[in-house]
């Protein structure tokens, strides 16, 4: 599968396969994303439609100094926050016509491992930084770069912050009765 | 087609949903704003081609009824209108009682006055320097008789308009005469404001080598005016044409219909008048010769004003109450005497004060032949004499000391 970014501009020069491309590679991952900012799947895949729709209708710029990752998971942190802003539900549209799956089934899309799939359900019980940092450090693999540009920090602010994280991934690990092991 | 495909669909659909209704909205916007602009264009031209087909505006003259303004000889006709409406109204003013007209007359010279100042610079100009003075201006002005004898009855209605053009000077005058020979020495005051020369024309008729004159009017009474004019006590003192001491040429234009064509008028410089006080009109056709005084004349000191005036070789003084102190009591004075007064100050500049701005506290009533109206000058304690001869009037700052030694040397202490 070719990556996001040229599925992009093939899709801007008008083939709509490129963003079914797009919607298949990154929904479950931007939507799980976006759940450690809402902490509900449901709005998180929501929020995650809208990205995609704000994609089709205003086909905004990609900056290609970034991955087209890093760039869609910025839209969609922006997305999540301006829908907490906003607080309330007006994505009902987008609800009919969009498969509203269950959050377990994403995960176990998404997430094969049993091992990720604990540590992904025990990032829910963890702050809202703490979850989005270490989802997309372990869960999208995305360099501290690419972290740092997503969340709106530095790259130290953003190792910071995985080190606290991944003390409260424990501690919660070991309240669940695992070992803690990460 | 598995889930993804579904949901792409399914965003692509209201994706496109979304699109349509953007860009219908935006047809909807540039329909509107064309219907606008077009609306605005449309307007614009139609303004403009109003705008470029519409004839040039032409001067409005001042709204004063009595000022026309004229051209040349093209627009004699209508001057010759609002000459006949000044006319009437003077006929008005000369009919009151003799108290009433004076002040009628005081006022209706206020008011053409003010429309005066607006074209006295370039007509004056016109008359005197003989340079560039391109418009023109029709005034007239309140007519007032003064009937010293009841059985005299004399009406006087004077118009004068003039017009004014590079080289030449036009006058136009209507006349409506109305005079008969009195048995008694009777004194005609007429006086007009007329633009061009700016002067105020004086003609007065005056007992002389004992014949009685009733007026000395401009108009189509001819005949009268050429007794006057030739037995005119005033005329002695004009130099002849022959002479060479006329000032220039000018056109006059005769309202009357009949006499629509333009004539030549002559002015003349007074013996003994500076020309920059008064001078006077001959005007062959009509056979008048008023006397213009300029309006406009402000002496710089009291000898330039005697000297401008003549007032040494014309003044005379009221005999019976020559001197009038604190405007109760009368006394003679010797001519001598009051002459000596006005020469020791001849230096008193001019303050241009108002005579309201001080008291009066000795009046010499004079006498000044050609002006034809009642003359005075006033010393006041305060430190000025003041005269009215001049049409703005004037007042000589000879200070406080100086004019309670005059006042005391007129009154024989």
């Amino acid at each position: 599968m070719e990556n996001g970014a040229s599925s992009y501009l093939r899709f801007l020069n008008g083939d709509k396969e490129g963003f079914v491309d797009i919607v298949r590679q990154y929904k479950d991952g931007l939507t799980l994303f976006v759940n450690t900012i809402m902490n509900d799947i449901h709005i998180s895949e929501e929020v995650a439609n809208e990205v995609f729709l704000r994609l089709y209708v205003k086909k905004p710029k990609y900056k290609s100094e970034y991955s087209f990752k890093t760039w869609l998971y910025t839209i969609g942190k922006n997305t999540a926050l301006n829908y907490l802003k906003k607080n309330r539900r007006n994505y009902s549209s987008i609800e009919d016509c969009c498969y509203i799956s269950d959050e377990q089934d994403i995960e176990a899309d998404y997430i094969r491992s049993e091992q990720n799939l604990l540590i992904h359900r025990a990032l829910k019980a963890l702050k809202a930084e703490y979850s989005q940092v270490l989802y997309l450090v372990y869960f999208e693999e995305l360099s501290h770069a690419d972290i740092s540009e997503i969340m709106g920090k530095n790259e130290k602010q953003v190792r910071d912050l995985i080190y606290n994280a991944k003390k409260a991934l424990k501690a919660e690990l070991e309240r669940r009765g695992t070992n803690g092991q990460i | 087609m598995d889930k993804y495909e579904k949901c792409a669909a399914s965003l692509m659909r209201l994706g496109d949903e979304i699109l349509s209704e953007k860009k219908r909205r935006r047809e909807m916007i540039l329909r509107r704003t064309a219907a606008v602009t077009l609306g605005t264009a449309a307007v614009l031209v139609i303004g403009v081609t109003t705008h470029v087909l519409k004839p040039p505006k032409k001067p409005v003259p001042p709204s004063s009824g009595i000022i026309t303004e004229t051209s040349a000889v093209t627009t004699a006709e209508a001057v010759t209108t609002e000459a006949r409406t000044s006319s009437a109204a003077s006929s008005l003013t000369t009919t009151a009682s003799t108290a009433k007209t004076s002040t009628s007359t005081e006022s209706h010279t206020t008011t053409t006055r003010a429309a005066e100042k607006q074209q006295s610079s370039t007509t004056t100009t016109a008359v005197w320097k003989q340079t560039t003075a391109t418009s023109t201006t029709a005034t007239s002005t309140a007519t007032e008789t003064t009937t010293s004898s009841p059985a005299a009855t004399t009406a006087l209605t004077q118009t004068t308009t003039s017009a004014a053009t590079l080289e030449t000077t036009t006058t136009t005058q209507a006349l409506t005469t109305q005079a008969s020979t009195p048995s008694s020495p009777t004194t005609t005051r007429a006086s007009w404001d007329i633009s061009f020369p700016t002067y105020t024309t004086t003609a007065h008729p005056h007992a002389y080598n004992g014949h009685n004159y009733t007026t000395v009017s401009v108009g189509n009474g001819t005949e009268q005016y050429v007794k006057v004019l030739a037995e005119c006590p005033h005329m002695i003192h004009i130099y002849s044409k022959t002479q060479e001491h006329y000032i220039k040429t000018a056109f006059i234009y005769d309202t009357d219909a009949e006499h629509s064509a333009p004539e030549t008028a002559t002015i003349y410089s007074l013996d003994g008048i500076s020309e920059r006080f008064a001078v006077m009109m001959y005007y062959p056709n009509i056979q008048a010769a008023p006397i213009y005084v300029r309006t406009e004349y402000e002496p710089e000191t009291l000898g330039e004003l005697l000297d401008d005036t003549g007032l040494s070789k014309y003044m005379t003084f009221d005999y019976d109450n020559a001197v009038v102190l604190n405007d109760e009591e009368s006394r003679h004075v010797k001519d001598e005497r009051i002459t000596k007064v006005l020469d020791d100050c001849r230096s008193a500049a001019n303050t241009g004060k108002n005579a309201a701005s001080f008291s009066h506290d000795l009046t010499i009533k004079t006498d000044i032949s050609y002006i034809g109206y009642d003359t005075t000058f006033i010393i006041s304690k305060e430190g000025y004499i003041f005269t009215n001869i001049t049409d703005k009037g004037a007042s000589f700052y000879i200070g406080e000391e100086k004019a309670l030694s005059c006042i005391e040397y007129l009154l024989g202490k």
